[in-house]
């Protein structure tokens, strides 16, 4: 049998048992490890299998991944960013759908606090929901504006998507995260428009709050912002200024959210304990399924199936932006039932050949995926920011509605899409000032 | 079977522990070795031997059994919803015990890399002074092994019908991720 064909055969099982539900993680090994023993026999087999998961994880650059991961879920369990919210909303109130305009601004704060998107539209969600519902937001609105916001998790900096991208890649992950920072920007402006238009078309379905609070508690309210805004610029500024690695960044700042929650007197024992079980549960989740994307890695390019359907697709001489198209199909649907790590680490292996061949920017693509990857978190039937934000409502609101809230963020979202692929300067300027 | 889930359940908690010191642990030296660097030229020695070798071994591996605990590993829901409860259940069980025949033999491999290591006595040298990396690639095994055990329990329980032990909070049957937090 020829290499290619193993290669191929690999990739069809790899797919079978993931429909079983065998764990992503774990059958992402089981199918490598096979493929390396047919193509090489059995001792490089094992012994691949002994070195990667050590060589892998003992590195300095993933330990970034944890630290962030830490910093997001200490803020998340002390509530560090309720006083986002609460000065957002009382400074926007009086435009139409200020509450959830000041939700999608408080969801783009806790963003530059956290890597991920689940937590962003939890904690959001828990906090801004209620009050949206409780001033007769349309609850359509009130959720989809949470599920969506929540994207912006991964996207504007830190973000543990565009960590791991980065390492697999080897791009400079500072790079990536200043790459974020447009995307994301744009995101929650094309939100913030989509919010300002239903409501002042459709004035019912947001009532507008007739009164202001008055200034002083204005002002109170922006005042206990600055802990966590300090928190932010100093983290991803010494980030970009060169002066932390991610590593340190992500410790320095989840060290310094603690800080802040101690003498918020918002640091128990429990929120401690929380932050650092869910640190460990994801990271361990995380580990094995990057593992296996090695182990994929080193069996596609040994068996040379990589290098064919690059080829191949390649060889169909398309244009770039019909490859670019292609691949944002491909990951619209994937997103829809694929957790989007896995997502990415399943394809990636396939997809870094052909894009190094087309010579897309991998940059520009790191953050153009991580888009569609938090595209696929508010697309039906697996949205898991809808399922969290269902979580948070219980029985007040049904799915269906939560989904059909989002359909107007998701149109947005298309139109974004289409602005990153038109002028892809929105991702690429900042990274490129940075020497 | 109730008692094994409790040993088992206890077992998972004190690698929790243990991970949860190497995270702080992690977090305190990388934030020493940044303030003394910056503050006074003099960073901590070897913490990118302490932070790749030691803690980010342990942060990575350990709660292995931790997230199969509380369900965390990721899986594709696309097909396996659409089966009938019982088939849902069934295919569930082969899966877990599928799983932990694959953890097991990693463990087993791993196992075995880390006596190697141990009978080299691996070590790293920074600044003339030596470092023991060998005891890092034991937390390995020790991982999946936990992994492979919460797998085979989980197996069984399903196909005795006996009551898990572990104190999970979700059903994973059913398919349906839900973002959940340890009790």
């Amino acid at each position: 049998m020829e290499n290619e064909v193993i290669g191929l055969l690999g990739i069809a099982s790899l797919v079978l048992l993931l429909l079983l539900r065998m764990p992503i993680g774990i059958a992402l090994i089981l199918v490598s490890f096979c493929g390396i023993w047919v193509l090489v026999g059995q001792r490089p087999a094992w012994g691949i299998l002994s070195a990667v998961p050590y060589d892998f994880a003992a590195k300095w650059t993933l330990s970034s991944v944890p630290m962030f991961l830490l910093m997001g879920y200490v803020c998340y369990h002390t509530g560090l960013t309720k006083g986002l919210f609460d000065a957002c909303r009382s400074w926007l109130a009086r435009l139409p759908g200020g509450l959830a305009i000041a939700s999608v601004f408080g969801s783009a704060g806790f963003a530059a606090v956290t890597g991920s998107s689940v937590a962003c539209a939890a904690a959001m969600g828990r906090i801004a929901i209620p009050e949206m519902l409780d001033k007769r937001y349309d609850p359509a609105l009130a959720t989809g504006t949470i599920a969506a916001a929540g994207t912006l998790g991964a996207l504007i900096p830190p973000s543990i998507l565009l960590i791991l991208y980065g390492v697999f890649v080897e791009v400079p992950i500072s790079k990536l995260f200043i790459g974020g920072v447009g995307a994301g920007l744009l995101t929650a402006a094309a939100y913030i428009a989509v919010i300002l238009g239903r409501a002042s078309f459709n004035p019912s379905l947001a009532p507008r709050l007739t009164v202001m609070p008055p200034l002083v508690e204005r002002l109170q309210h922006l005042r206990e912002t600055w802990p966590i805004l300090l928190l932010v610029v100093a983290v991803l500024g010494g980030l970009f200024v060169g002066l932390f690695t991610a590593t340190e960044a992500g410790a320095v700042g989840a060290g310094a959210s603690m800080l802040i929650a101690l003498a918020k007197g918002s640091l128990t024992r429990k929120a401690l304990w929380q932050s650092l079980v869910e640190t460990l549960a994801t990271t361990g989740t995380l580990f094995v399924i990057a593992v296996g994307a090695n182990l994929l890695t080193r069996f596609l390019a040994l068996s040379g199936t990589a290098e064919l359907i690059a080829g191949s697709v390649i060889g169909l001489e398309a244009d770039v932006l019909v490859l670019i198209l292609g691949i944002s199909l491909l990951y619209l649907l994937l997103g829809m039932f694929l957790d989007p790590l896995g997502a990415m680490l399943l394809t990636l292996p396939v997809l870094l050949p052909i894009l190094e061949k087309a010579q897309v920017d991998l940059i520009w693509f790191g953050v153009f995926l991580v888009k569609f990857l938090e595209i696929g978190m508010i697309t039906p039937p697996i949205g898991i920011n809808v399922f969290v934000i269902k979580g948070v409502v219980g029985n007040q609101v049904s799915l269906t509605t939560i989904f059909r809230g989002i359909l107007w963020f998701l149109a947005a979202d298309l139109v974004v899409v289409g602005l990153l692929v038109a002028f892809p300067e929105i991702i690429t300027f900042l990274p490129s000032q940075m020497e | 079977m109730t008692f094994t889930g409790r040993v088992l359940g206890w077992l998972v908690m004190a690698s929790t522990a243990i991970g949860a010191a190497a995270v702080m642990l992690m977090m305190l030296q990388i934030v020493a070795d940044v303030l003394l660097k910056n503050l006074f030229e003099f960073p901590l020695p070897a913490t990118t031997i302490f932070v790749a070798h030691y803690y980010m071994v342990v942060v990575a591996y350990l709660p292995v059994a931790l997230a199969e605990k509380l369900n965390s590993h990721i899986t594709v829901e696309i097909l396996a919803q659409h089966f009938a409860r019982r088939y849902r259940v069934w295919l569930t069980a082969v899966m877990w015990l599928a799983s932990a025949v694959v953890a097991g033999a990693i463990a087993h491999r791993l196992w075995l890399e880390a006596m190697k290591k141990y009978d080299f006595g691996t070590f790293m040298i920074e600044q003339d002074v030596t470092f023991m990396i060998w005891p890092g690639y034991f937390v390995l095994p020790l991982g999946f092994g936990l992994f492979a055990l919460v797998l085979l329990y989980r197996f069984a329980c399903a196909v005795t019908g006996a009551a898990s032990g572990l104190g999970e909070v979700v059903d994973d049957v059913d398919g349906q991720r839900v973002h959940q937090q340890a009790e």
